[in-house]
């Protein structure tokens, strides 16, 4: 291979591979091993130091070779020479080893104080001026840190800074301890190259995290409304049976009415009821039951709901037309009854007395769209957004759970849910559930 | 004459516990189950005090405690509520007085006694 060719070709290889990686350590490893690896550019070792602005203060984060002339010829020229295929180069391997060496331990101790050092110092000219230095002579020169200079031997060395178009991030440090071979032109824009590439990866990586710290605050924060509303929830529910319980006990305490005492006595049992009923909807709420997929022919579930419903829908004397067609679709049948079960109930109950409800079905791209329709009271513009909320409801022996349960659900099957209302028109349910299942478990 | 006191509360048995016990303490007592049928008790009769729950469907205690106050300045109103985050809302400063629910009513009964008698003073 002519030299332009093995360039090219090795530094494709390094950027490719800090490209596809996402964790800061990998990218520090992918860098510091292309540097020292002898089929790349070859320095006798090589370490990073982070830079952070705010304390003008570089600290070490990991160095790649052996820490003295002994190790150089022990360890490393094993590590060398072992054969390795190139694909399996950056793979983790050699991780634990580079980890407990002794050099990478004395960089992980390194500290520079910016502040401290000269204008000359090549620590500072790097973040200052951005480009990179060919150090000859190392011991000799009077600008590098002295506790820098406590880990080098007689060599040239060559720094460069890891920056972007708007961030200073650290520095690459490589020197030529123990082969003493002369840094060329060309290592160094090598070198400046995988520097460049370091720096844009590293950024990558901090953006990521922070793009992940703001989506866990988010969902903490999100987390902690549904909280708000289950304690207004469980204050309600099972705060105020409590009360009249402890109420009505009392009185039972301090009476030697008989009949009284029967008839507080029924009313605990019955608020004790309520009070079972609330603690069994909170754990059916916070139990998520996998789906369980069969076929079901969608007009007779939805027949089947109506049947359930026939007393409250004849006392309200409410006609219901069943318009949905025998789509046959797969779903959880007991999960999907739930849903439409809700549904039509929500319909039912916000029907006026001789209400009409159209239940109708259609299909829109690749999903079956049920659509419930009411002529009934609606919900209010400011209250929509809210109703499938879990624990929000506007009725008054309600616990705001049916919708958000339906939805949960429909979500599950890779559907969704949508509502549409107008106070005193009524209100519009379409649930699309698609047509083909793509991960049936 | 006996002092006459509403309660405003959706619940039904809380209702009764609440009218039982205070009939008890020798007042006169009528119930509303929501705030619109509070009101228009309110309207109607002369009464001496108001025990009115906050969390109730279609019209909440502190938007019932509103209307009162445009309509009767001068009725007490004791709030009686699970819930204790509504202390520092601004209306329910408006209110006498802010008791959180418990079986035990011997705070409403103590805090009733202390305003009618306080009223007793300014007559």
């Amino acid at each position: 291979m002519n030299n332009l060719k093995k360039e090219i070709w090795m530094v494709h290889f390094i950027v490719k591979e800090l490209q596809t990686t996402m964790d800061i350590d990998e990218i520090i490893h992918v860098s510091l091993t292309g540097i020292t690896a002898g089929y790349f550019l070859g320095f006798s070792r090589a370490f990073i130091m982070l830079y952070d602005k705010e304390k003008n203060i570089l600290y070490g984060e990991k160095g790649i070779g052996p820490f003295d002339q002994e190790e150089a010829g022990n360890i490393w020229s094993k590590i060398e020479s072992e054969e390795m295929p190139i694909e399996k180069f950056f793979e983790n391997g050699k991780k634990e080893e580079i980890k407990n060496s002794r050099f990478n331990i004395a960089v992980k101790n390194l500290k520079i104080d910016i502040n401290e050092l000269s204008e000359e110092n090549y620590f500072k000219k790097v973040l200052k001026e951005k480009k990179v230095f060919v150090i000859h002579n190392v011991l000799d020169n009077p600008h590098i840190p002295s506790n820098i200079k406590q880990l080098l031997y007689p060599s040239d060395a060559i720094i460069s800074p890891l920056f972007t178009e708007n961030k200073l991030i650290g520095v690459i440090f490589a020197d030529n301890s123990f082969h003493r071979k002369a840094i060329t032109e060309e290592i160094v824009n090598l070198f400046s190259i995988i520097s460049i590439h370091t720096a844009l990866s590293l950024e990558n990586f901090f953006k990521y995290k922070q793009i992940k710290d703001i989506q866990k605050q988010l969902i903490e924060k999100e987390k902690f409304a549904t909280l708000g509303k289950v304690a207004s929830y469980i204050t309600h529910e099972v705060k105020n049976p409590i009360v009249t319980i402890g109420g009505f006990s009392k009185q039972i305490l301090e009476t030697d009415d008989m009949a009284k005492i029967k008839r507080n006595a029924e009313i605990i049992y019955k608020e004790i009821l309520r009070l079972e009923k609330t603690i069994d909807n909170i754990i059916n709420f916070s139990t998520v039951s996998p789906i369980s997929y069969q076929e079901i022919d969608i007009s007779t579930t939805i027949e089947k709901t109506i049947e359930i419903l026939k007393r409250e829908i004849e006392k309200k004397k409410i006609e219901i037309c069943n318009l949905t067609y025998s789509y046959k679709i797969k779903c959880d049948p007991i999960q999907i009854e739930e849903v439409f079960l809700n549904i039509i109930q929500n319909a039912v109950e916000n029907s006026f007395e001789y209400g009409k409800i159209e239940i109708s079905s259609e299909i829109v791209e690749n999903f079956l769209k049920i659509k419930v329709k009411d002529r009934g009271k609606g919900i209010d513009e400011n209250m929509l957004e809210k109703v499938m909320d879990p624990f929000f409801t506007t009725k008054k022996k309600g616990l705001g759970l049916g919708l958000a349960i339906s939805k949960e659900i429909i979500e599950r099957h890779d559907g969704r849910i949508e509502i549409e209302s107008k106070v005193n028109e009524g209100t519009i349910v379409n649930i699309y559930l698609p047509m083909e299942v793509k991960n049936e478990e | 004459m006996k002092n006459k006191i509403l309660i405003i509360e959706d619940d039904e048995n809380e209702r009764m516990l609440y009218k039982e016990e205070l009939e008890k303490e020798g007042y006169e007592i009528l119930t509303a189950s929501s705030g619109k049928e509070g009101l228009s008790i309110i309207e109607k009769e002369s009464l001496n005090l108001v025990i009115l729950d906050l969390r109730m469907p279609e019209m909440d205690g502190l938007e019932v405690l509103g209307k009162i106050l445009s309509k009767r300045k001068h009725l007490p109103v004791i709030i009686y509520s699970s819930y204790s985050q509504y202390k520092n809302n601004f209306l329910s400063w408006a209110a006498d007085a802010y008791i959180i629910k418990s079986s035990d009513m011997s705070e409403l009964k103590n805090k009733i006694r202390e305003l009618f008698e306080g009223q007793k003073d300014e007559l």
